[in-house]
């Protein structure tokens, strides 16, 4: 009770994770800006709900950025708690999808990775694993095309982990990279052009 | 109509719809060249939408709610009460000693020169003779206080994120 009553006075609120996976079914019908504004207040059953409504797809966005599991585990979880850490600075007149898109886009081209390590190590995993003719050609050409991406400029990665990651529409990568339609289509365009020729030359 | 290059791209990626599908189309049905660009396209699309989509693990939630475990709650109000309340407390110690505090500023003590360390100690022992426990406990509270309202000021500077 001291503890509790302390703790009240400092204004900080413990977590319980026996809650996290059982948020207020109310708070799951919920739109994500209602949510936000609700966990501004210090509702973290708020943010339980978010963390369940995009842990996906902020996990295969950092994925198509990082081409690692693990490393897009880590990016998933840091995205996470900014979005707890910085709430405040969340504008509700925004889309709350195109502030958590861009902190995980941020989060994940920081940590990217090089290149040449990553086709190395899937050609070590494709080699190690003995694989019947039609699994080993889809892999060698899933290689190909993560050995391709991880050569697109830090900005081409952004849009092929929106686009393909979490599956927006060019409207949607607009709002949340702040740039107008046509931009986007360029830029996908331009991008969609390198991996062509990235694809057609290493093929 | 010259090659629609960059129709073709969104055609590829469903994302051409009304009259300037319908006219890309038509061009495609004539035209060879655009066919096997946009088969290529068509291709390149599939490969990328084929990559693994990732499911995440129970322990991605679980160590999102660890780590925020240690941080303060959002929206949670700064101690500016508490701060507050500790900062009263200390004036209300300071009022019986008023007069030794008021001294301390009077014209007629002088404080020792910066360098001078034996008058340092000499003008300590003179107050030490005047000081009740009700000044020291008001001027720590008062401090305790200060420090309070720097911490939270510096806490709520928060860098943007990006």
């Amino acid at each position: 009770m001291i503890f509790g009553v302390i703790s009240t006075a400092l204004g900080r609120s413990y977590f319980d994770p026996e809650a996290a996976g059982s948020p207020v079914p109310q708070q799951a019908e919920l739109s994500d800006e209602t949510l936000a504004r609700r966990l501004q207040g210090g509702d973290v059953d708020a943010f339980n709900v978010l963390v369940e409504r995009y842990q996906q797809v902020i996990l295969n966005v950092a994925y198509r950025i990082v081409g690692d599991r693990d490393e897009a585990q880590d990016i998933a979880q840091e995205v996470f708690v900014k979005v707890y850490q910085h709430i405040a600075q969340f504008k509700p007149e925004r889309r709350f999808f195109s502030w958590i898109y861009r902190i995980a886009i941020n989060t994940a081209l920081q940590t990217r990775r090089k290149p040449q390590m990553t086709s190395l190590e899937n050609l070590t995993l494709s080699v190690q694993t003995p694989l019947p003719d039609e699994l080993a050609e889809r892999a060698e050409q899933e290689r190909e095309l993560w050995t391709a991406l991880a050569t697109l400029s830090p900005r081409e990665q952004a849009l092929m982990g929106l686009r393909y990651g979490a599956d927006l529409s060019y409207e949607e990568i607009a709002a949340t990279m702040d740039v107008p339609l046509g931009t986007v289509k360029t830029w996908l365009f331009r991008a969609k052009q390198r991996l062509t020729t990235l694809l057609e030359r290493g093929s | 109509m010259q090659h629609p290059e960059r129709e073709l791209y969104e055609l590829a990626e469903g994302e051409l719809t009304g009259n300037v599908a319908a006219e890309t189309y038509a061009h495609l049905r004539t035209c060879p060249a655009c066919q096997a660009t946009f088969e290529r396209l068509t291709s390149l699309h599939a490969r990328l939408t084929a990559l693994p989509q990732l499911q995440p693990s129970p322990a991605l939630a679980q160590a999102v709610h660890l780590r925020i475990r240690a941080l303060p709650r959002p929206g949670a109000r700064p101690h500016w009460r508490v701060a507050g309340l500790i900062f009263a407390v200390g004036l209300l110690a300071l009022l019986p000693s008023l007069d030794v505090l008021l001294g301390l500023f009077d014209d007629s003590v002088h404080l020792p020169a910066f360098t001078d360390w034996s008058g340092w100690f000499v003008w300590l022992e003179q107050l030490s003779a005047n000081v009740e426990a009700t000044l020291v406990v008001g001027l720590c509270a008062v401090a305790v206080a200060c420090i309070l309202v720097v911490a939270q000021t510096l806490t709520t500077l928060q860098p943007q994120v990006r």
